[in-house]
């Protein structure tokens, strides 16, 4: 009866570390390989004259240039990684665009301090006291709230479109 | 932390990002500075059977390592070089023949976002469309150029005067958002090259130029690859008129110098004969005759003016019939005044000054009779 209580003390103190289990890669790393790039939409031509775009590192940005932000979180555990939430800072000197934050699998929220957060047509602000709906361009932060488990080697993305001011 | 800039691949040059103006907000007329770093790091939260990981920030190539700062995301903001040069008063600059170093005023104003320099250069290119009006019939010569010290705001340009500012040959350093004034100099042909009423269009050529090199070298937008350790260059100016070609590093305005002499208009009438009835007169022998001088000032403020009027031949002067707007001007040794050359002038002016101006207030009218012989 003894072993059988201290198994079961292990696997308490096992459940309620704060590190990783064993499935991990090595140690040190987390289960998700996080990535954020910046790019640009450029018009391709094919021999038969379809238009299409794809996405290019950025190339001379100067003020009014629009960049897509992409911040991709891959799994490299053996066990799922649950409730993922990327969280994507709009910069200083550029400007949200509206309507542009996409993420397959995502609730997107948006927020204007960096600690309220809600869904686009939910976030407000208050101006001369009184609440008010919050604009696109207030927007500093992005986050995506994965609904389901990233499996093992499964990821996911989150993506916006912003202008330099 | 020290930023590390992304390593880019070439990339062919995204005009079409060019095109995706997305909304700026209008307190930033030149926008973000080049050479700033605009920096951007994601962070991550999760759980693994539902204990809550630590974060992962993210890298531009992919971090896995939590409770770590990451690597930001980074961009340089390139420089868009944007700017125009016009012509002050949209009237021309009255000259007269043989004068030098006659001013001419523009405005060259810096939209780009950051400061830039700027090369000047004037010529006597024919335009490409009339100016104020006149044709371009001569050139000037000998321009020089000089930076008003008069404050300039943009808006509506005014015209200052030219207060002896030193030449120079370029604009060092124009601050992002602001302007200057611009002083373009030079000398009138002699007549009759130039003769009243004859007008020369000059061009002033201003182009972006690096920094360091005081105007001589043209800045020239990067093509293609976009370098993420240096300012890249975008030419943004969108003037067409005139000849201006977008997107090139260069604006052009033109201004005109036009020529202002005095101009002479004379008549004459019979005021009586002896016979005829009021208004029938004819000139016969005996019939008195009033020639009347009208001179115009067309030009710059004149002093000196003479007229020399010779007594037609087969007249006989009447002496003491000569005037000067009106007031009488004594014979010379019993002759004509003007027959020797006398000084002329608007009204109330001194001797010898005639102003601007075709109203009775400034033309000078001088009369004198003779009588047929």
């Amino acid at each position: 009866m003894i072993k059988g209580l201290k198994i079961f003390g292990l696997a308490v103190i096992f459940a309620g570390s704060m590190i990783a289990p064993a499935a991990a890669q090595k140690p040190g790393q987390g289960c998700l390989v996080v990535k954020t790039v910046v790019e640009t939409e450029q018009v391709v031509v094919n021999d038969k004259g379809e238009k299409t775009t794809k996405l290019v590192p950025v190339a001379k940005v100067v003020p009014g240039v629009q960049v897509i932000y992409t911040t991709t979180a891959s799994n490299i555990c053996k066990v799922p990684s649950d409730k993922v939430s990327i969280n994507l800072p709009v910069p200083e000197h550029m400007t949200y665009v509206a309507d542009s934050a996409v993420g397959p699998g995502s609730d997107i929220e948006f927020s204007v301090d960096g600690k309220t957060f809600a869904a686009a047509d939910q976030l407000t602000v208050m101006e001369n006291g009184a609440p008010r709906k919050a604009r696109a361009d207030e927007y500093r932060h992005v986050r995506w709230n994965f609904k389901t488990s990233f499996a093992p080697e499964g990821q996911g993305f989150g993506r916006f479109r912003a202008v330099l001011n | 932390m020290k930023s590390i800039k992304q390593q880019l691949r070439r990339a062919r040059l995204a005009v079409v990002a060019l095109g995706l103006i997305g909304a700026m907000p209008s307190a930033f007329a030149a926008g973000t500075d080049f050479g700033t770093d605009i920096t951007n790091t994601a962070s991550v939260n999760y759980s693994v059977s539902g204990v809550p990981q630590t974060a992962i920030n993210s890298s531009p190539t992919g971090n896995s390592v939590p409770g770590t700062p990451g690597v930001p995301t980074t961009f340089e903001v390139d420089k868009k070089i944007l700017f125009v040069a016009e012509e002050t008063n949209s009237a021309a600059t009255v000259t007269s023949p043989g004068l030098t170093q006659v001013v001419t005023v523009f405005r060259v104003t810096n939209t780009s976002n950051g400061a830039e320099d700027f090369g000047l250069l004037a010529d006597n290119i024919q335009p490409p469309a009339i100016i104020f009006s006149h044709a371009d019939d001569f050139d000037m010569s000998n321009f020089t150029y000089h930076i008003s010290g008069a404050a300039c705001t943009t808006g509506a340009p005014t015209t200052p005067a030219f207060n002896n500012e030193p030449a120079v040959m370029h604009i060092e350093q124009l601050a992002e958002d602001t302007c200057v004034y611009v002083f373009v100099r030079s000398d009138t042909p002699a007549s009759p090259t130039a003769a009243d009423g004859l007008a020369s269009t000059i061009r002033l050529t201003v182009t972006a130029t690096t920094d360091a090199s005081n105007g001589v070298t043209p800045e020239v937008e990067t093509a293609g690859i976009d370098n993420a350790t240096v300012v890249d260059v975008v030419f943004a100016d969108a003037g067409v008129l005139n000849g201006n070609v977008v997107e090139d590093g260069i604006s052009m305005a033109f201004d005109q110098y036009l020529v202002g002499t005095l101009s002479v208009r004379k008549t004459a009438a019979v005021i009586s004969d002896g016979f005829s009835a009021v208004g029938q007169y004819k000139a016969i022998p005996g019939a008195t005759v009033e020639y009347t001088i009208r001179v115009q000032n067309n030009g710059l403020v004149t002093s000196g003016a003479q007229l020399t009027e010779a007594v037609p031949p087969n007249t006989t002067y009447v002496t003491g019939s000569t005037t000067l707007n009106g007031g009488a001007v004594s014979d010379v040794s019993g002759a004509m005044p003007y027959v020797t050359g006398g000084a002329i002038n608007s009204p109330a002016a001194a001797a010898g000054v005639i102003n601007p101006g075709s109203t009775a207030a400034e033309v000078a009218v001088v009369t004198f009779r003779v009588t047929i012989n």
